[in-house]
C-alpha cells in the first residue's frame, strides 16, 4: 500500500464508479430508501452484515474483495426482506411507499 | 490499476447482470419507473458534493462561534448554511464534525462498511472503501499519514474515528497560516476531500 498516495483519487477526478453497473447499484438502493420502501439504516446494516461475512470468512473460500457485490448482495437482500417485488404496491399520493411498521 | 484491484470479467457480468435484473422487475412491478434511478443519482451527483463540506470548512475558518456550535451539534450548525437538502438516510441527520486543532489531528476511516458522510463529501475514494487501507489505519496510523504525506510530529495526538451508520465523521481541517487575505473562493480550494477525511491537510499540493 506504499503506492496509496498515487492513486488517491482527488476532488477533481473523483471517479467513484468503475463501471457503470455499480452505478446502478449505487442508486438503486438509494432511490428504494427515498422513496420510502426502507429506511437507509436498514439497507447499511444489511451492507454492515454482508462485509462481515466476507471478512469472517476463510481467505481460501472468500473471493476478492469487490465493495460493489457486497452493496448488490445487500440490496438484494433488503428488496427480499421487505417483500418489495412480492407483496402488493402501497404508495402514498406522491408515490411514495407507506410506511410499514411491521417489519 | 495494481492486481489488487483487478476483476474477473465473468463476475464482473454476472454483477452488472443481477442490478440489471433488479431494476428491470422493480419497474414492472411499478415500484420505481425507468426514470427513477437516473433522477436520484442526477440530483446527488449535482449536489452532494465536496463543495458542501468546503463551505463548511471556511465557514468554520472565518467564524469562531460557527466553528465552535459545528463540532457539538452538527447537524444544527450545518442547517444555517442553506446547502442543498439531504437524501433519504443517506442524508446528514448523524453528520459529526471534528476540528484539528494544535497538536491534534484527527482521521475518519470505515473499519465495517463505508458509511461516507456523502451530503459534505460526495462518495467516496475507492481506496477508502478498501479493507487493506481501513484496516491498517485503525492500527497505525501515523505511518499510513506518513506515507500518503502528512508527516506528523511525535507529540501530535493522532484520533482515529470509525465511522458507522450512527456517526459519520469529516474533519474540519486547521487553516493553513498566511491566508489572512483570502477571499472565500481562495479558502475553499485549500479544502480538499482528502483534507476533509484527515488523509491531507488543507493546502498541501498533493
Amino acid at each position: 500500500m506504499t503506492a496509496l498516495h498515487e492513486t488517491c483519487t482527488t476532488d477533481q477526478a473523483a471517479p467513484s464508479f468503475d463501471h457503470d453497473w455499480q452505478r446502478r447499484a449505487f442508486g438503486l438502493a438509494l432511490a428504494l430508501s427515498e422513496f420510502g420502501h426502507y429506511p437507509w439504516s436498514e439497507f447499511q446494516q444489511s451492507l454492515i452484515d454482508t462485509i462481515g461475512g466476507w471478512e469472517a470468512s476463510p481467505e481460501s473460500s472468500r473471493g476478492e474483495w469487490q465493495y460493489y457485490d457486497h452493496w448488490v448482495a445487500a440490496l438484494e437482500h433488503v428488496v427480499d426482506q421487505r417483500e418489495i417485488l412480492t407483496a402488493p404496491l402501497i404508495t402514498d399520493d406522491g408515490d411514495h411507499a407507506v410506511a410499514d411498521d411491521s417489519h | 490499476m495494481t492486481d489488487q484491484f483487478a476483476y474477473p470479467s465473468d463476475r464482473e457480468q454476472t454483477s452488472a447482470e443481477r442490478v440489471a435484473a433488479l431494476e428491470h422487475l422493480l419497474i414492472e412491478k411499478g415500484v420505481i419507473t425507468g426514470q427513477t434511478v437516473d433522477k436520484v443519482l442526477s440530483y446527488f451527483e449535482s449536489e452532494m458534493t465536496p463543495l458542501n463540506g468546503k463551505k463548511i470548512v471556511v465557514k468554520a475558518w472565518k467564524d469562531p462561534d460557527f466553528a465552535a456550535r459545528v463540532v457539538v451539534d452538527t447537524p444544527a450548525a450545518i442547517a444555517e448554511l442553506e446547502l442543498p437538502e439531504g437524501m433519504a438516510g443517506a442524508e446528514g441527520e448523524h453528520l459529526q464534525a471534528v476540528a484539528n486543532v494544535p497538536g491534534v489531528h484527527n482521521l475518519v476511516i470505515c473499519t465495517l462498511c463505508s458509511c461516507f458522510p456523502w451530503p459534505v463529501l460526495g462518495l467516496p475514494p475507492y481506496w477508502y472503501k478498501d479493507p487493506v487501507f481501513r484496516s491498517r489505519a485503525a492500527r497505525e496510523p501515523r505511518t499510513v499519514l506518513a506515507e500518503v504525506g502528512v508527516e506528523l510530529a511525535e507529540e501530535t495526538e493522532i484520533k482515529v474515528w470509525d465511522s458507522s451508520g450512527h456517526s459519520r465523521w469529516f474533519v474540519i481541517p486547521e487553516r493553513p497560516s498566511g491566508t489572512e487575505d483570502f477571499t472565500d473562493e481562495q479558502l475553499m480550494d485549500l479544502v480538499t476531500t482528502e483534507s476533509m477525511i484527515g488523509v491531507a491537510l488543507a493546502g498541501q499540493s498533493s
